[in-house]
Parts: C-alpha cells; structure tokens; sequence
C-alpha cells in the first residue's frame, strides 16, 4: 500500500508500505513543477511494485528514494 | 425457575442443514425442536432448558431482506413464545452474524432475552454492538461446544431475570457501556503502578483497551511483474463524480466498483474523492489520479514492467472505518481479485 501516515499502516500490521507525500496528495506533490512530480509519482509507483517483488516477513516500511538525480550524482563521486 | 426455561435456537442454512453457499437466500423456516448444534446445545442446557423451535435462514436473506426477515422472525416468536433465543454462534461470518443479531433484537424488541456469539471483529459487532449480549469466539468452529456452553450460562442467567455484571467478569463482548464507578486509589497512583508493573515486566492489566490489529501472513512475492495484473483498491474515496453509489465521507460500509478499462488517467471533470477526513480541494480540482496513480501504472504496463491493470478498482474511504467491516470489504476484493487472477493489488491510503 501507499500511505502519507506509513506509521499507522505499520502499526496496524500492514505488510509492505510504502511512504506517500501527504495525506491530500499521496502519490505525488501539486507544489512540484510537472515535470519533477511526475518523476515523484513514478518513483512512488515503482517502490511499490518492487516492494510486491521484495518477499517480506512481516510489516515493512519502503522508502521510495529521494530523486532520480541526486542517486546519480552520489554514484558519480 | 421450576419449569425448564422455553427456548428458541437461530441459525443459517449451513447449520440447519439446508446446504451452503447455493442455499443463501432460503427465508426463514421453523423447525420443531433442536437442530444441528442445536443438538448438543440442548444436551447442555440439561433438564434447565427445552430448544422448543429452531429458526433456520439463509445468510443473504437475513442480511440482505432486513424486514423481511424481522417481520418472520417476529411472527415465529409469537408462535413459539420462548423465555430465551439463542443465535449462532456465527464465528466469524459477517452474514450470519448479522442475521443472528437481527434475531437477538426482534426477541430483545419482544421482551424477550437474547444471547448470540461470534468473532469480536465480526460486522455484526460493529454495527450493533451496544444492543447485543455476545459470548467471543475465534474464528474455529472446533471451539463449539465451549461457546454453546457459554452461550446456554449467560442465556440461562438472562431468563431467570439475573442482571449481568460487566463483560470482562461474565465473559461477553464490551458492549461499549460505561457506567461511573469509583477506584479505591485516583488516577495516577493507578497510572504510576501500571507502569512500574510493565517496566518490570510483571503483569498488568490495562485500564482503557487499545485495538490489537490481526497480522496476516504476507503473501509470496512474485518474481516477475511482466506478465501481471494489477488490481487498485483505494480507501481515499475515489468515486464517479456525483457519487453515485452514495459512498459516505466516513464509516463506510461497503466499497464501490469503477471501472477503468481503456482509461489512461482520471479526469478531475469526470471524478472526485468524497473522503470526509481530509481537505480533497486538491484531488477534485487538480487530479484525482494523486489519490490513484493510474497514469504511472500504464506507463509500467506501456513500458512491460507489469502486464496490465485489472479494469476495476474497488474505492472506499478510510476515514473512521471500522476494522471488522474494512476486513469484509478487503475479503471481497480479494475474492474477486483471486478469481480474476490479479498478481498483486496496490492500495493507496491518505
């Protein structure tokens, strides 16, 4: 699942969650320009999807990662 | 009491031996004396009580034909005029739950006591918890003749006219009536103990109970998604806009069923969330697709990551819903995912 409030699916033993932007706008920021929140969006969905891939023993919280771009930039140094 | 207390049985179709699933809708019938458990129910009621009837109703025409089902019931009763009805028990079947409560509040609507059993989670507590004497049960039918027999003390008590003492001391379900009562000690000598006890890890009672939540064993994970449906359920109230299953902005009962076959993204003219917990301004006048991220699923399914989405999505809101009925929800949805071959569900939650 996706979720703005990770701790309360967590503690409600939710198995594979995935942390959300807000609780108005789970799955993407309106305050982003298009381009950058589309890209939100997609990392968002993706977590998820791996998540279903990732075999879990129990509730596990999935972060999705910061940005596309900053992961690049940390491998490149 | 000298004479042994008259007693009437309820249960469904199942358990009165009509059949399963395929005789849900049977209305009710009357039978002369104990039926399947109702069987060894008297065996343990002894020479203190006689199962003079056994009303016998489908699942889905006790939930589902509400009145109809009352006015039966009803009818039944004036006929059999029992001291006592006993329901169920129903476990953890929400149907049968609900009619077994349907029983219990015609007879409690006659005069007449009642006590019915069944999973503390089961729809039917939820909905009528305050009018219902109910014996806790697991969700394993291998535990009846333990909860018949505590069925038949509590029943037995009721019919002689004894007043009940509080759940936890006669064993039934909180009813969720506070009565004032004073501690010998004030709050938070009470408080400081508690917490000196669970410091030190000796027992201790907890005075205000916190909702224990089941875990559910998670499911295999597949390997691959290239080949795989998709099914969404939201409980961030994703509906057609105009609503028109009427879901509510909170304590939801039921979930809608949308399609989305051949849709790419959700048109903010076409949908809106009516969840009532949260500020929707943002979903129903930018995008709806926030609270259900359609276009990023069929940029997956247009790049082969996942095979496909399934064309239904299940929408409910989350807001104040009750755990017992979010569960029958998700049953259903699983039910119809599983049958569908659906790989995976993704939910989105505020």
């Amino acid at each position: 699942m996706i979720g703005a409030l990770p701790a309360i699916a967590v503690a409600a033993n939710a198995n594979r969650v995935v942390r959300g932007v807000q609780v108005q706008h789970p799955c993407g920021d309106p305050k982003l320009p298009p381009e950058a929140d589309w890209d939100l969006t997609l990392r968002i969905v993706r977590t998820a999807l791996d998540a279903i891939r990732t075999e879990v023993a129990g509730p596990t919280l999935f972060e999705p990662p910061a940005s596309s771009a900053s992961r690049e930039a940390v491998r490149a140094s | 009491m000298a004479h042994p207390v008259r007693v009437v049985h309820y249960v469904n179709q199942f358990f009165g031996g009509l059949g399963g699933e395929e005789r849900a809708d049977t209305p009710l019938q009357v039978r002369e004396g104990p039926v399947g458990p109702g069987r060894a129910l008297q065996q343990i009621l002894k020479d203190q009580g006689s199962i003079v009837g056994t009303l016998i109703a489908g699942d889905d025409y006790a939930a589902e034909r509400e009145g109809e089902a009352a006015e039966a019931i009803g009818v039944a009763l004036a006929g059999q005029v029992p001291d006592l009805v006993l329901a169920g028990p129903a476990f953890d079947s929400g149907r049968y739950g609900l009619g077994c409560a349907l029983a219990c509040q015609v007879a409690q609507s006659r005069g007449i006591p009642a006590v019915t059993a069944m999973y503390p989670d089961n729809a039917a507590i939820i909905t009528h918890r305050r009018e219902l004497i109910a014996v806790p049960t697991g969700v394993d039918v291998i535990d009846m003749p333990r909860v018949l027999a505590r069925m038949a003390a509590l029943g037995l008590k009721l019919a002689r006219g004894e007043t009940l003492g509080p759940a936890a001391e006669e064993g039934y379900i909180p009813r969720g009536i506070r009565r004032l009562v004073t501690k010998d000690r004030v709050g938070y000598e009470r408080a400081l103990e508690l917490l000196l006890a669970r410091v030190a890890g000796r027992p201790y009672a907890s005075e205000i109970l916190v909702q224990q939540y089941e875990r559910v064993p998670p499911a295999p994970a597949p390997r691959d998604l290239s080949r795989a449906t998709i099914g969404i359920v939201v409980s961030t109230g994703v509906v057609p806009r105009g609503n028109p299953d009427r879901v509510p902005g909170a304590r939801a009962l039921t979930a809608g069923r949308y399609s989305v076959d051949g849709l790419e993204s959700l048109d903010v003219a076409d949908w809106e969330s009516v969840h009532g917990g949260f500020n929707t301004r943002i979903l129903n006048t930018q995008s709806p697709n926030y609270a259900l991220p359609l276009p990023a699923l069929r940029h997956f399914q247009a790049e082969g990551v996942i095979g496909g989405v399934y064309p239904f999505f299940f929408s409910t809101v989350g807001n104040q819903a009750a755990v017992g009925l979010a569960r029958e929800i998700g049953r259903r949805v699983a039910r119809e995912f599983r049958d569908a071959g659906v790989a995976a569900a993704l939910q989105v939650s505020g």
